[in-house]
This record gives C-alpha cells, structure tokens and sequence, in this order.
C-alpha cells in the first residue's frame, strides 16, 4: 500500500465513472486510454519483478492499439454518412 | 486490502452493466474494451503473469474483427441494394 498506488486508484476510479457517465463518444477514448495507462502502471507497481515489467509493456502496447482501432472505425463512420 | 484488485473489480462490474445499458453499437464496443482492461487486471492480481500476457495480445484482434464487422453492417444497410435475405436487426 504505497501513496503512489492509491493516488493511481483514485485516478482510475475517476476515469472509470467518467467512461462511463460521458456523452460525447471521443472523450469517450480519451478517458479509456487514461484508464489504460493507470492500469497498466498498476500492474508495474503490484509485481515487483522483471516479468511484471514485460507484463506492463505489452499492455500498455496492446491497450493503445485497440483505443486507436475503435477512434479510426469513429472517423470511417463519420465520413460514409 | 490491495488497491490493484478493487480498481480491477470495479472496472469489471461498471463495463458489464455499460454493455447491457448502452443501445449504440459503437458505445457497446467501447463499454467491451472497458471490461477486458479490468479483466487482465484481475489476472495479473493473482499472479498468472504468462496468461496475461497472451490474453494482452490477443484481445485487440476480438476488439478489431468485431469493429470489422460493425462497418461491414453498416455499409450493407445503408446501400440500396436489394438481397436476398433480410438483415438481422442489433439495434432499436
């Protein structure tokens, strides 16, 4: 239980609420991304190893990525109306 | 008490009741990435450091042919051509 942990929770529980009370569906994607990254900081602080940190990595790469595939399906569908 | 597995469980609960409520394909899709971060936070909780990292690479690909398939839809219903079967509705 350090203080940096539970600033990164209160953050992520922000976020979360956020996510899920907002209108507007692109700050929709950028709350997400923000709950990503705190999760994916979460996860490097909770296992105190080298595995945890490859672990961290490849979340973080891949949880950016999805983000990315959801705003760019956004804008396709914006242009075909 | 650890802060990991709250924030994990959270996230799980609050994307679960975001797929049921929310009627816009696109919001669906969100609400469904909301919950699988909260789900490889649980993994990692319990220290299966090897499952979550596969299921980090493989959950994109779910998250993309669903995408796929939601713009396939969209442009089969918005042409003006008539098939032969009718469409499924997902949507009110």
């Amino acid at each position: 239980m350090d203080l940096s942990s539970i600033i990164i929770g209160v953050i992520a529980v922000i976020c979360g609420l956020r996510v899920f009370l907002t209108q507007s569906r692109a700050r929709k994607l950028l709350y997400l991304c923000c709950l990503n990254f705190c999760i994916a900081a979460l996860i490097a602080l909770y296992i105190k190893s080298p595995m945890g940190s490859l672990a961290a990595i490849v979340y973080l790469i891949s949880s950016t990525l999805s983000s990315n595939a959801i705003a760019y399906t956004l804008e396709q569908m914006k242009k075909m109306e | 008490m650890d802060i990991l597995p709250t924030v994990s469980a959270i996230c799980c609960v609050l994307g679960a009741i975001g797929v049921i409520v929310h009627t816009n394909p696109i919001n669906k899709i969100i609400m469904f990435a909301f919950l699988e971060s909260g789900l490889i936070g649980l993994i990692v909780s319990c220290y299966y450091l090897d499952v979550a990292i596969v299921s980090s690479i493989l959950e994109p690909i779910g998250t993309v042919v669903l995408l796929l398939g939601l713009m396939k839809y969209e442009v089969v219903k918005k042409s003006k051509k008539k098939y032969g079967r009718k469409l499924p509705i997902l949507t009110k």
